[in-house]
């Protein structure tokens, strides 16, 4: 069963929330998908291997067979190439890797070359079993989305996989939370944990992937996410307290289960109910 | 010409927005543009009134014409993206507009479409004008739609004599963080004492540094941990930022969030008096005094 | 020499723009005879990549000089190539940049 783990908003609790979920329930596969920053190994720490470089397709101009028509400038739509008065210049980030350029040229200049843009990487929890595979976008690099379809690769249905999902409603999201048989949302009891929640409810819901609400630091602010989701029939699967210990442990880099064990219940618990419900949409 | 600050931060949910509108009502004469469109949050403090409202378009999208279409399939294998399924749909979320189908479509069945990816408002709020976005549900951000706000908002400001823009920031270090910050005159950044803040304040940095604009940092949340607070004002230290303030984590910004309040309308005591000496330190920097010359 | 300025608008009144590709205008001046220009920014609502490519038109329109206060790393790159000498002024009109170019620098 694959179970993603999103909101609309970054700095909800979406990797908290994944983390403890893993370490409750052992033996599970996680998939860091937030390449930009992946934070969920600073919380498992284990030691990380590299398994593979994630590359694009970028062009490769041969300046002897180019003659400067500036046909693939102009067919680029992402201004990627740029014609200067002697050689054409490649801005490789901007370079989505769709090939355009080697179809229009009329030479045959343009072959094309694999370009890294990140990494994946493994770590394997000695204890519990858990296995952990995260994306790394490099530095500066613009799109995660293909560094998140080279991560979904690493999946092993015979398992459960916990999806850490990137925050917000955009591409990568989409890319990330495809195929996945469950949509846990994770959001904050305040005006802007609503309205950032319905806006990934939306996306959810058009995807039709069957959801439930988490409702991170619970007793900050008042009802309203609570009467939205019951006006809206959404399950509300967990809420998890603003404790000064879970906000200390959150910033030390220690899942808060590890030294609150009763939570490892609540845990287990709405994992039973969304492998439930997930059977029942 | 209006002074502008951008209020940024490396991660989300650090405090940007509340700051943001914090500023906001202690400022004088002020627009405020919301440029973190991802989520565009500050208008639930607000509360703004639209006045008019303009389309914004992203990238084209291709679209099938089924007359001409002769099922071929070249397009579902020459797209890079995966965005044509079997049954010859395409799904405009997953499309790039890269424009390859279109171009290898034998029949000249696919053409690029102009897609409207969202909508600017233009806003009157208690403070002052407002301008923000809405994007759609899956669609990307990028440099353009914050440089439309921001374009926006400058003649918003100049036409009502306003000489201040505060510009709420997207999260990130991308070509929307570039966007939202070229040309202003101070870049103020939001962190927080956690794992990835002095990592993600590093990557915000560098891109200030590039582009020679001032940036002043500020501490929220800064007692969950002590050590990575000092750690970050030593940080800021050697690189010559101010840490123009510190701000312990506190239920205020919530409760005044919950009333559609800033934390100043909220409350008059210690957190709001600590909002208000960072205000008056960052209105004191060199960059944004009048008749200052940036170079 | 050709000078190029990022401007606001059109005229013998327009300010400079800090921004460079997605600046509305750019005003070429030709210093031999000093005539000067207006010309739309034909990549300022680009998805993507507008620094790149007015990079690329101001290059072909055979500038030599760039004056503009903020051009991102891309710009710079293509600049750089190019042999335009990239020089940032503070907003003021443009047709003060050009002075205050041509008094500081000799040609």
């Amino acid at each position: 069963m694959r179970i993603a783990v999103a909101s609309g908003k970054g700095g909800t609790g979406k990797t908290t929330v994944s983390i403890n979920l893993a370490l409750s329930l052992g033996n599970v596969q996680l998939l860091d998908c937030d390449v930009e920053e992946p934070n969920c190994n600073l919380f498992l720490n284990h030691e990380l291997k590299k398994v593979r470089d994630v590359v694009v397709r970028v062009p490769f101009i041969s300046k002897d067979k180019c003659d400067l028509c500036m046909k693939c400038v102009d067919i680029c739509r992402f201004n990627a190439l740029v014609k200067l008065p002697k050689s054409l210049m490649l801005f490789p980030k901007l370079c989505h890797g769709c090939g355009a350029c080697s179809i229009v040229c009329p030479q045959g200049a343009i072959n094309e070359k694999c370009r890294s843009i990140g990494t994946i990487e493994r770590s394997v929890s000695k204890n519990c079993g858990t296995e952990l595979y995260q994306g790394q976008l490099n530095i500066g690099e613009p799109m995660a989305s293909p560094i998140i379809h080279a991560l979904k690769t690493h999946i092993d249905d015979t398992r459960t996989v916990i999806i850490d999902s990137p925050p917000g409603t955009a591409c990568p999201v989409i890319s990330a939370i495809t195929g996945a048989d469950y949509c846990v949302l994770v959001t904050e009891p305040t005006p802007f944990g609503l309205h950032d929640l319905s806006l990934a409810l939306e996306l959810v819901k058009e995807m039709r992937i069957p959801h439930g609400v988490v409702i991170n630091r619970c007793d900050l602010g008042d009802e309203r996410v609570d009467r939205y989701c019951a006006e809206n029939s959404i399950p509300v699967l967990m809420k998890i307290p603003n404790e000064m210990k879970i906000a200390e442990l959150y910033s030390q880099g220690i899942p808060f289960v590890l030294q609150m064990p009763h939570w490892k219940v609540n845990f287990v618990e709405m994992f039973r109910q969304l492998q439930e419900l997930a059977g029942r949409c | 010409m209006p002074k502008q600050i951008t209020v940024i931060s490396g991660k989300g949910g650090t405090g940007k927005t509340t700051l943001t509108a914090a500023f906001a009502s202690l400022a004088n004469k002020v627009l405020i543009a919301d440029c973190d469109v991802d989520a565009a949050d500050i208008h639930l403090i607000l509360d703004p009134i639209s006045t008019s409202k303009l389309d914004f378009y992203g990238m084209e999208v291709a679209s099938i014409n089924e007359d001409k279409c002769s099922a071929c399939g070249l397009c579902v294998e020459r797209c890079r993206f995966a965005a044509i399924s079997k049954e010859l749909v395409i799904d405009a979320h997953i499309c790039e507009g890269c424009g390859v189908c279109s171009l290898i479509c034998p029949e000249n069945a696919i053409i690029m479409k102009e897609h409207k990816a969202g909508e600017i408002f233009r806003s009157a709020t208690r403070f002052g004008p407002l301008v923000h976005a809405r994007l759609g549900i899956g669609e990307e951000t990028g440099g353009k739609l914050v440089s439309m706000v921001r374009k926006v908002s400058s003649e918003m400001a100049i036409e009502n004599d306003i000489d201040l823009i505060i510009i709420d920031g997207p999260p990130g270090t991308g070509c929307s963080v570039i966007a939202s910050i070229s040309g202003v005159d101070l870049v103020f950044i939001v962190t927080e004492p956690s794992v990835s803040g002095i990592h993600d304040l590093e990557r915000v940095l560098e891109v200030t540094a590039h582009f020679g604009i001032k940036a002043v940092v500020c501490i929220n949340k800064c007692n969950i941990n002590e050590e990575k607070t000092s750690d970050i004002e030593e940080f800021c230290k050697i690189k010559g930022i101010d840490v123009v303030g510190k701000l312990p984590l506190s239920d205020i910004p919530i409760k005044a969030m919950l009333g559609s309040q800033t934390v100043i309308e909220y409350e008059d005591g210690i957190f709001s008096g600590a909002v208000g000496d960072m205000w008056r330190k960052i209105m004191a920097c060199g960059t944004l005094m009048k008749n200052e010359t940036k170079f | 020499m050709k000078i190029c300025v990022t401007t606001k608008n059109n005229g013998p009144e327009a300010g400079t723009d800090p921004h460079f590709g997605r600046c509305l205008y750019f005003m070429f001046v030709n210093t031999d005879d000093m005539q000067y220009e207006f010309v739309k920014n034909p990549y300022s609502s680009a998805s993507q990549g507008a620094g790149v490519r007015a990079a690329q038109y101001v290059a072909d329109r055979g500038a030599d000089v760039l004056i503009c206060s903020n051009p991102g790393p891309n710009a710079v790159s293509v600049m750089e190539t190019a042999g335009i000498q990239i020089v940032k002024y503070p907003e003021m009109k443009a047709i003060e940049a050009v002075q205050k170019f041509l008094e500081t620098n000799e040609i």
